[in-house]
């Protein structure tokens, strides 16, 4: 899937906050400008991290509601875009901390599912489209390479390279300073250029 | 290209600079403009990360659903004010009728006779009790803004309930 083709940066963060600011002022319809431009990035910003498409559907709907009602608090239209992120990775760890909390109460159920799954007829599996496959082993494989970094060091590392937000942005939306972003940046990527079979592996994948 | 070896970028500088293009020093630029390793070191990891990020957006459904703005706010406060209107009347009901069967109870008691029996027997009035549980279960505007939003659901405020989320304003 070929990247979708957006204006060029500055243009556009020029966009979002006039938008922001257009918004924040009571203008609904700019506000609706600014969800057609950022949804798409925020939704794979959280699909990142549920690996759940309708959880993802869920939480941004969420993080946009929230942003809306919100819009008045906003003293800085220019960081409109950081904010949001933000919103998004509470969103996110709030919903990792209902998955834990709810997870202790269905270790019954659990089992009851892992035997489902062994019992369902191989034929079922080899039935999944190829698409959902190679979808599925791929994240399978990132959640390994992210297996090794802390907890910090997967959000950077996210932040900096899937979602594409620089340094000074990340600090924003973590509530970090900038020289903790670029220590745990350092050693996420150390550990990520140093993980050979996963860089061979999106080497195959992808030509 | 003849850039000399033992200045060569470490490892752990190749990895700054590809993490912070910011981060690159003066003379690592005029290293890696004359350093074949050392350039493709560094355009091999950016090759990887940037191949990851088109893979994940690839291995990315395409959402089904759209954010779609809530109901003008000008409207919303409409019906709620409406609500409010019939919670106010309702409160104002009661209390009149509380002080009108007081001041019978009161105007009418015989000598003789407890006045706190008069006032038990208003209180068990049906449209007396219908009346204050009206004005008692009347919800204040933080209750109904919460019950408009998406996640009102009761297994989620639960969860909430005990273990509190987080705040998203502290940069706004
Ligand atoms: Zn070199």
């Amino acid at each position: 899937m070929a990247a979708t083709s957006s204006p060029p940066p500055h243009d556009r963060d020029t966009d979002v906050s006039q938008l922001a600011t257009a918004a924040r002022d009571g203008n609904r319809f700019a506000f609706q400008q600014l969800v057609t431009i950022l949804e798409p990035k925020i939704f794979r910003m959280i699909f990142y991290r549920t690996r759940s498409r309708e959880d993802a559907e869920d939480i941004c709907q969420d993080v946009f509601l929230k942003a809306f009602r919100s819009l008045k608090k906003l003293q800085q239209p220019e960081r409109f875009e950081s904010w949001l992120y933000r919103i998004a990775v509470n969103r996110v760890k709030d919903y990792h901390r209902r998955q834990k909390f709810r997870s202790l109460f269905s270790v019954l159920n659990d089992n009851d599912n892992e035997e489902d799954a062994q019992a369902e007829p191989p034929g079922e599996r080899n039935g999944e489209p190829i698409d959902a496959i190679v979808r599925k082993e791929f994240w399978q494989k990132v959640q390994t390479m992210l297996g090794q970094l802390s907890k910090m060091e997967q959000e950077v590392f996210l932040l900096r390279f899937l979602d594409e937000l620089g340094i000074k942005e990340i600090a924003e939306v973590l509530h970090k300073s900038e020289s903790t972003v670029k220590t745990h940046l350092y050693r996420a990527l150390g550990k990520f250029k140093n993980d050979t079979a996963f860089r061979a592996f999106i080497k195959e994948a992808q030509p | 290209m003849s850039a000399d070896v033992a200045n060569h970028l470490s490892e752990h500088r190749i990895t700054r600079i590809v993490a912070d293009d910011d981060a690159m020093h003066v003379s690592e630029r005029n290293h890696l403009a004359q350093c074949d390793s050392c350039r493709k070191a560094v355009s091999a990891l950016e090759n990887d990360l940037e191949r990851l990020r088109r893979q994940a957006v690839k291995a990315t459904p395409a959402p089904e659903r759209h954010f779609v703005l809530p109901a003008a706010r000008s409207e919303r406060h409409r019906l709620s004010r409406r609500r409010w209107r019939w919670a106010a009347a309702g409160s104002v009901l009661s209390a009149a009728l509380l002080a009108i069967v007081l001041w019978v109870g009161d105007n009418n008691r015989l000598p003789g006779i407890s006045p706190t029996t008069l006032p038990v027997a208003a209180v068990e009035d049906p449209a007396m009790i219908k009346a204050q549980a009206l004005a008692v279960n009347a919800l204040p505007p933080a209750y109904l803004a919460l019950s408009e939003s998406l996640d009102g659901g009761y297994d989620r405020g639960f969860i909430d309930f005990l273990i509190p989320p987080l705040d998203d304003d502290s940069m706004s």
